[in-house]
This record gives structure tokens, sequence and C-alpha cells, in this order.
């Protein structure tokens, strides 16, 4: 009896912790092999491979952390993982050359960028419906939505600029100009500021929400790709795709502090919701660099698939 | 019933054509050697951004800013096309070097989708590509390394300049470069 009453209790503590203490799962989309990593964060490994169709690409993750949605522009729209299961359970046709993607963070829209076509698709996350499609700049590219979840900042890669969508009655309110060829981008958690990576003048343009105006402009390393901030949004950590690095930046006083040596050809990079772990998709290597952001260094690596990418928010929180 | 298959034909071709109106994927290709020769040695035969003598295929080579960052090459195959290279990284101490396609000659014109396209030397667009020497205590190894994506950007590409294409042309060059390397330093 206390053996069996011991089990009970051990197996019900158990469940109970596991349900609890559940790590954030990490979603690498892997574009040469056509699958989609799951890394458990807490364990630090790769916990399942979701073989995705369409040359998976960009990524964004609900916020309940219930699916995952994986851009396809081979199938011209995005796949959608359920996360409990880790199985793809629909493929949605959004328009030609689907690319950048994010969840809006009330979980009820996904939008999604169209490299060929210039807009940006509202989609409704319950029924995939596309509700509505924006024109912005061209070849827009990464999306970011705004904590308030008001406006959608776009990158237009083509267009050298950012576009600032009002998400009540989905028109851009302001295009602005920034640095050449602009590609991964985020907002702050107070939704003030954008950081936006500039492929082709490798650097990053920091404007202020409110006015859409560059507060700076900060040099980086080689084709600059994507951003993320960490440390309550204290460091911009900026992947560099030819210089094998990672850039850091002081939010505050808008100055390069460190460089930190990741895998080859950088790509995706994402904050881990404890703010200070920072997850690199190194596209060559195809690998994932989980940096500290706080000691800079490069605490693990981790195997992934063919030419990771991981283009987007793609740790679940 | 000719007409039936014919029109069932074309709207698979139609079918095709719209399955893949997607962009290019970039791709990559990675080849190493393990060189029975001291590392020096070896980054003494591919040091110099000015000589690619070492691979096969090459008659000339001309750079402006010798092994400078910045510095313009241009190589001249031997059958007359042109390659032109940016330098984009250069240590020596790492015995390592990264370079950009920035222009290439054209090997011919073909007609797809009823327009003249011009195929490169080499099918390939937006070639990046580094080589690197790692000393092995006595032996090296030499891994070259490009990430680049086929030369038609638009949708439906021809079979002149597909990804198979790059794929081929490309690993042909990193594998014959290299084995030509080994036996140069072997010998």
């Amino acid at each position: 009896m206390p053996i069996k009453l011991f089990k009970a209790v051990a197996c019900a503590t158990a469940f109970f912790t596991s349900a609890l203490l559940a790590a954030p799962l990490a979603y690498v989309s892997n574009q040469l092999s056509g699958s989609v990593s799951i890394i458990d964060t807490g364990l630090g490994e790769v916990a399942a491979t979701v073989a995705v169709p369409g040359k998976p690409a960009g990524v964004a993750v609900a916020p309940d952390g219930k699916h995952c949605y994986v851009s396809t522009p081979e199938t011209h729209g995005f796949a959608v993982i359920d996360t409990q299961t880790r199985t793809l359970v629909a493929q949605v046709k959004v328009s030609d050359g689907a690319l950048g993607i994010a969840a809006s963070p009330d979980g009820r829209r996904i939008y999604v960028a169209d490299w060929y076509n210039n807009t940006v698709a509202v989609v409704d996350a319950g029924n995939y419906q596309v509700l509505q499609t924006i024109a912005v700049g061209q070849s827009p590219s990464g999306l970011a939505v705004s904590p308030d979840n008001r406006w959608l900042y776009v990158a237009n890669r083509l267009g050298n600029s950012v576009s600032k969508i009002d998400l009540k009655n989905w028109t851009v309110k302001q295009t602005t100009p920034v640095g050449s060829h602009p590609f991964g981008l985020t907002v702050d958690s107070r939704g003030e500021r954008v950081y936006v990576a500039n492929v082709q003048s490798d650097d990053v343009t920091v404007l202020d929400t409110k006015l859409m105006q560059a507060l700076a402009t900060v040099k980086v390393g080689m084709l600059p790709y994507a951003v993320a901030l960490a440390l309550n949004d204290s460091r911009l950590l900026v992947t560099n795709q030819d210089d094998n690095s990672v850039s850091v930046i002081d939010t505050a006083t808008l100055k390069a502090i460190g460089l930190i040596g990741v895998g080859e050809k950088p790509e995706g990079i994402s904050t881990h919701p404890d703010d200070r772990h920072v997850y690199v998709a190194n596209w060559f290597d195809s690998n994932v660099s989980v940096l500290d952001a706080k000691t800079l260094r490069v605490i693990k690596t981790i195997k992934t698939g063919e030419g990771s990418r991981a283009f987007g928010q793609f740790i679940s929180k | 019933m000719k007409k039936i298959a014919l029109l069932s034909l074309s709207a698979m071709f139609m079918f095709t054509a719209v399955a893949n109106a997607h962009g290019p994927v970039r791709q990559k290709a990675e080849e190493e050697v393990t060189i029975n020769a001291p590392a020096e040695k070896v980054w003494g035969i591919i040091k110099n951004y000015d000589d690619m003598s070492w691979l096969p295929g090459i008659k000339s080579t001309t750079a402006d800013k010798g092994n400078n960052k910045g510095s313009i090459r241009v190589l001249t195959l031997k059958d007359g096309g042109t390659i032109t290279e940016e330098l984009k990284k250069y240590d020596d101490k790492k015995m390592t070097y990264a370079y950009k396609i920035t222009d290439m000659s054209v090997a011919k014109t073909i007609t797809h989708s009823g327009a003249e396209e011009k195929v490169p030397v080499l099918p390939v667009d937006n070639y990046a590509a580094s080589i690197e020497v790692e000393d092995k205590g006595g032996s090296a190894l030499v891994s070259w390394k490009a990430g680049y994506y086929r030369a038609y950007m638009n949708n439906n590409p021809p079979e002149e300049m597909n990804e198979e294409a790059a794929n081929t042309a490309v690993t042909a060059i990193l594998k014959g470069g290299l084995a030509n390397l080994k036996t140069l330093a072997e010998k």
C-alpha cells in the first residue's frame, strides 16, 4: 500500500510538473531538407522533426503555443503544425510569394507577406480564410506586430522602407525609408521602437514608431539578416550572414558592444521567453547556436536539418 | 480521344507550371579534402587571390588590390569566358578567404518561354564562397563552401539554369579544384 501510494503520488507529481514546467519549444524551418525541427529548449535537443512540403522558410508561433505556422513559398502559403501531436494539420494557400509570417498577440490573426505581389495578407487563424490583402512596399519580408496588437510593421526589402499598418482598418498609415534592403525586424516590448536589419548596407536602422523616423543607424557585420531583443530590451542581437557572427548592440547607447561567433550563414534569430537566451539558425551548418545574451557566449549548438532558416519569432512562450 | 489526351496533357502542364511558381531557394555546396602535406604548404598554393592556377580550367587570373578586402579579380577560363569576383574576407593567420561573384560572361543564349535568356559561364546567381585550410598536425584539411541561387531567378527555370544545373556545376568545380590542389601539394 505505501508503495502503491508512493507510486501514485510520484506519477501525479511527474505529470503535474511536466505539465507546469513544459519548456518552450523552438521551431526551426529547414528549407533544403523540407522539415521543421522542434527543439525542446529545456533539454536542449530536437524532440521531433516534422516533414513540411513547400520549402519551409518563415516561422510564427500562436501565442497559446498550440500551433506553429510555417511559410512555404513553394506551395504559396503556410503550413500549420499542431504542437501537441507534432504533426502537420493544414496547408493553407495564400499567394505566390509567401515568406514573412507573424501571429497576432491575441491569436486571432496570421499575417503573411508576399514577396512577389508586394502585399501582406490578413488571415483568420480560426478558419484560415484570407480576410484582406494590403498593398505595401516592394518585396515585403520581415513582419512584426506591436505588443498592443495595434500596428503591423513590414520590412520592404527592395523598397528600402518599413511600412506601418494600422490593424484597426488594415491600411498603411506610413512608409519610412530605412537602410538598403531591410529584411528582418522586431519591435520592442513597449512598442516604441522598431529595429530592422539592412542586408545590403550592413547596418541596423532604429525607428521611433510614433514619429516613424530613424533615431539611429548602427553599423553591424556583413549581410545582417534578422534581429532579436533580450534582457529587458537592453540588448539587440543581429545575425551577420557573411561574417558567421552575431552583433550585440546596447540599445541605450545604440553602440555595438560585442560580437559572438556562431555557425556558418546565421539567419533566423529569436529570444527564449527567459529573455536571456537567444537562438540562432545557421543556414550553412544546419544547426542552431544557443547564445547567452548576458555573457555573450555560445552555450550550446544543436543539430537541426539542412538549410535552417527560421525566419521570424520561432520560439513558443 | 486525341483531343482529350491533349487537353489533359496541357492541363497537366499548367498544373505543373502553377505548382512550381515560386522563387528560387538558396542552394549550398561543400567539399573537403585531406592533403598529406603541411597546412602552410597547402595555403601557400592558394593564398594569393590573384593566382587561381591551381583550379583546373583557369587560364589566367588578375586582381586589382592583391589580397586586400575589396580586391576584384578576373578569372579567365581556358574557353575564353570570364568570372569576376570580389574579395570579401581575407585572413592569412586562419588560412581562409571568402569571395563573391560580381559578374560573369555569357556561355550561351537560349530561348525560354519566348524570351532570350543568357546562361552565364557558371549557371548560378548571387554566389558567395569561402575556402579554408586547417592544420591537422602534419596534414591539412581543406574545405571549400559555397552558397548560391540558380541562374534563373524567375519562376519555371529552363534546365540549363535550374537548381540541378547550378549544383552540378558548382560541385564539379569544388571537387575538381580540391583534387588538383591535393595533387599539387603532395608532389
